[in-house]
């Protein structure tokens, strides 16, 4: 069976994510006045980070686990490569690899601590992402550092006609994760945290597997603090916080499960679209700002019953 | 790995385990040759799971030591296992619901190519594997759309793929039906005459004596006895699996108590149980009954007491005692009088982690409060005369309902139930899965609820046990009542004759 059709029968909810972010992309483009191919593709440029973000957050969680130090990680990503930039002007890649160590040895710390340390993910996650944010604070207390100009004008770029930027969002996943979830890493993820002890029975690594996904996790949001970096053209130890929940709620949409053992990276990419989309349409709705957080709410809560409301009618009169 | 001719496939010896406090085998010697199928009998708590997980890696042994084709195991793990040619296929269904078969087969044993999995040679791997265990299910079909038997059928599959030499079987038929056994049964056969063996658990007498060529019996964790089967008899096997004789397996019904009410008690017409295809039902249980319902599994006896315990909704006239039902919630059901015994005491039972005594109140918790505060000293007497009364084993009410072997699990599960003095008590397949010994004493206890007035249903698929409990027996077919049979129809051949018939409407 073609492996489109295979996902989508294993996880429905990617594809009723990806329909809904259609119909809502297209929606945008129709109702959005003075849409030039300069202003989408600066769009589409700020929505990329939370993607990268929610595809490793989607990792964590399929492992039965949580990350809620992505937020941390992209900060500290973002002013490792703006206060190292200040201090040496010109070696800007040689920051972005310092940023991307930060990110793997963080994920590799969470990752011990949950699967060799067996403590909960929730605390392990929160401490670090605790540590991170108070190291970032104090690299660069006041928001500033310095972006060289080829970072700030890469997310304006296009190849033909596409937007870098959304190049980049497909082919990042396309490399990190899809080779991975192809190979035996896929099952092994997705076994190990619907039930480790019978994934170990079955030969799986169940140790390994854990520590692997809270590295990509943390991977995930440390290339996101880069492309971050590149949109906002400085480092500030603050620009992080509101990522570590929207990932979380980018996954439900998306259908992961927090319960852990199923899900999957498009549908939290597409999830976290459709977040970000819905945020520009009240926008451009001239919905008051405050009352974009109360309507994200609400569609997360829609987002859950969905899949239950199925199932309560499948299941007919049983309780519980 | 070096394999000399003359070592056995794989050998234990020595090998003891302990968990805690509870000792679950002692010094067990146990040798696999090629070309066998051992069938390993005991009753439950006597360590046959345990060793099975000990040989494959799963539990390491406290001490004695684990051979294969002589070479002794350091570290071993399931994975190393495997790859050694040792096959497991745990009691508890190990399967992923919301992977494919494909994938639940293949997990641990994928072929790759250029590092990733090869999809079409693992279907392939799969196809196979299914076709040998007869599995009617597709590679792509979901786990969690499947039945339990295609599962179990779908967990053997997972042991064959890798050609195993040892086949390490736990109760791989509890699920499976006739035909689905049969063709188990020939599996084993086939693989003893390739020069391969099969280890198996299982408690259905005709299974050992279909399918070995050797019976390893034990007892309280210990071996007991190798015996040649074709030299055995299933009352020498009970006999060495409970360590004495049991004159019958069925408890002689005691004299009914002289001041127990008469009558009938619960009476239900044209009842009906949402979400399933139960449909006018009329029946009626009267004091002092036990009134079993039969029929081939899977045609809504087991809905039908839930329907009528409150779990799940139902419709139509029903009356316990005068109090009108359809109850909707559990506990509506419970203070009519009326509790279900559950068929999955591990999840609808008990909450496992839960000590035992916490378990045993959990339905009765109002009554034994005031104020919102427990009357310990109340609880402690209740808790430990119910014990006594079903002979919980051991008899320690703070140990967590996980550490009790199946058998004394339902006892707590019951006694529970019981704790709640009903009127009328539903058990839903009680003895699934349970030794002997407890059977027997389950028995005696219905029977004397039945002497004391109570009204008692029994679903079950064991005939002999239906036909030996119940004075008056209920066949269910396609979710309607197809047939009652009372006094001397109630036969195995009878129920049996009546399963079969098709619904007429």
């Amino acid at each position: 069976m073609n492996p489109v059709f295979v996902t989508l029968r294993r996880e429905p909810a990617v594809g009723v994510a990806s329909a809904a972010l259609v119909l809502l992309f297209s929606i945008w483009i129709l109702t959005t006045p003075n849409l030039t191919v300069l202003s989408f593709t600066i769009t589409m440029a700020q929505k990329v980070p939370l993607t990268l973000v929610a595809a490793g957050q989607a990792i964590a969680i399929m492992s039965k686990g949580i990350d809620l130090s992505v937020g941390a990680v992209l900060t500290m990503s973002n002013v490792v490569i703006a206060a190292g930039t200040a201090v040496t002007e010109h070696s800007t890649i040689l920051w972005i690899a310092a940023a991307l160590g930060v990110g793997l040895l963080a994920g590799a710390v969470n990752g011990l601590c949950v699967a060799l340390l067996e403590l909960p993910p929730l605390i392990v996650t929160l401490a670090t992402q605790s540590i991170l944010f108070g190291a970032a604070l104090y690299i660069l207390p006041r928001p500033g550092g310095v972006v060289e100009t080829w970072m700030v004008d890469a997310p304006l770029l296009l190849i033909g006609p596409v937007p870098l930027v959304l190049i980049v969002m497909v082919l990042v996943p396309a490399m990190l994760w899809y080779p991975l979830r192809r190979g035996r890493f896929g099952l092994a993820l997705l076994s190990s945290g619907a039930d480790p002890g019978a994934a170990f029975a079955s030969g799986v690594r169940v140790k390994p597997t854990i520590v692997m996904a809270y590295m990509l996790s943390s991977l995930f949001s440390a290339i996101a603090g880069i492309l971050v970096t590149m949109n906002s053209g400085s480092g500030d130890a603050t620009i992080g916080t509101s990522y570590t929940m929207n990932a979380i709620a980018a996954c439900v949409v998306g259908g992961v499960a927090l319960q852990g053992g199923r899900g999957t990276v498009s549908g939290a990419i597409a999830g976290a679209l459709l977040i970000s989309f819905i945020t520009n349409l009240l926008f451009s709705m001239g919905v008051n700002a405050y009352w974009q957080y109360v309507i994200t709410g609400i569609i997360l809560v829609l987002a859950i019953s969905v899949p239950l409301i199925g199932k309560l009618i499948r299941r007919g009169g049983e309780k519980s | 790995m070096s394999s000399t001719s003359s070592a056995p496939l794989v050998e234990l010896t020595g090998v003891s385990k302990h968990f805690g406090g509870v000792q679950a085998l002692k010094n067990v010697d146990l040798s696999v040759r090629n070309g066998t199928v051992i069938g390993i009998a005991g009753e439950n708590g006597a360590g046959k799971s345990t060793l099975l997980k000990v040989l494959t890696g799963v539990h390491t042994p406290s001490a004695g030591e684990v051979r294969y084709h002589g070479v002794t195991q350091r570290g071993l793990s399931p994975a190393v296992a495997k790859s050694a040619g040792v096959a497991h296929v745990a009691q508890e269904l190990s399967v992923f619901e919301h992977l494919s078969v494909l994938d639940n087969i293949i997990l641990g044993n994928a072929p790759l190519r250029l590092g990733m999995i090869d999809r079409r040679r693992a279907a392939m791997m799969a196809e196979e594997a299914l076709a040998v265990v007869g599995a009617q299910v597709h590679v792509d079909d979901m786990v969690r759309d499947l039945g339990f038997a295609d599962r179990q059928l779908v967990e053997i599959a997972k042991a064959l793929v890798g050609d195993p030499e040892l086949l390490v079987l736990d109760e791989p038929t509890s699920g499976l039906r006739e035909g689905e056994v049969a063709h188990l049964i020939e599996l084993m056969n086939s693989f003893r005459d390739r020069g391969k063996s099969v280890l198996f658990i299982t408690h259905r007498m005709e299974e050992f004596f279909a399918a070995t060529d050797q019976m390893f019996i034990m007892r309280d964790g210990r071996s007991v006895a190798l015996l040649r089967t074709e030299e055995t008899s299933s009352d020498e096997i009970v006999s060495l699996m409970i360590g004495g004789r049991m004159a019958s397996l069925f408890p002689d019904p005691p004299p009914r108590d002289e001041q127990a009410p008469r009558g009938p008690l619960l009476k239900v017409t044209d009842y009906s149980v949402t979400g399933t295809n139960i449909r006018g039902i009329s029946l009626h249980v009267d004091h002092g009954e036990i009134l079993g319902i039969a029929g081939l599994a899977g045609n809504g006896q087991t809905e039908l007491l839930q329907g009528l315990g409150g779990v799940r909704g139902s419709h139509g006239h029903y009356t316990v005692d005068g109090i009108s039902g359809p109850f909707r919630t559990v506990r509506r059901a419970m203070d009519a009088g009326v509790v279900l015994v559950p068929e999955d005491r591990k999840r609808h039972g008990l909450v496992l982690p839960m000590r035992v005594s916490a378990n045993m109140t959990l339905p009765h918790l109002r009554k034994l409060s005031t104020w919102g505060f427990v009357r310990r000293s109340e609880e402690h007497q209740l808790v430990d005369s119910m014990m006594s009364t079903m002979q919980v084993r051991p008899d320690d009410p703070s140990l967590p309902a996980e550490a009790l072997s199946g058998g004394n699990q339902q006892k707590v599960v019951i006694g529970a139930a019981l704790l709640t003095d009903p009127a009328v008590c539903l058990f839903s397949d009680p003895t699934r899965g349970i030794d002997v010994r407890t059977k027997f004493e389950i028995y005696s206890l219905m029977q004397r609820l039945a002497a004391r007035g109570k009204a008692v249903v029994l679903v079950s698929t064991d005939l002999a046990e239906i036909t030996n409990l119940c004075n008056r027996v209920l066949v269910m077919s396609h979710g309607r009542i197809v047939a009652e049979l009372s006094g001397s129809d109630v036969t195995e051949h009878r129920i049996t004759q009546a399963s079969f018939q098709a619904v007429s409407q």
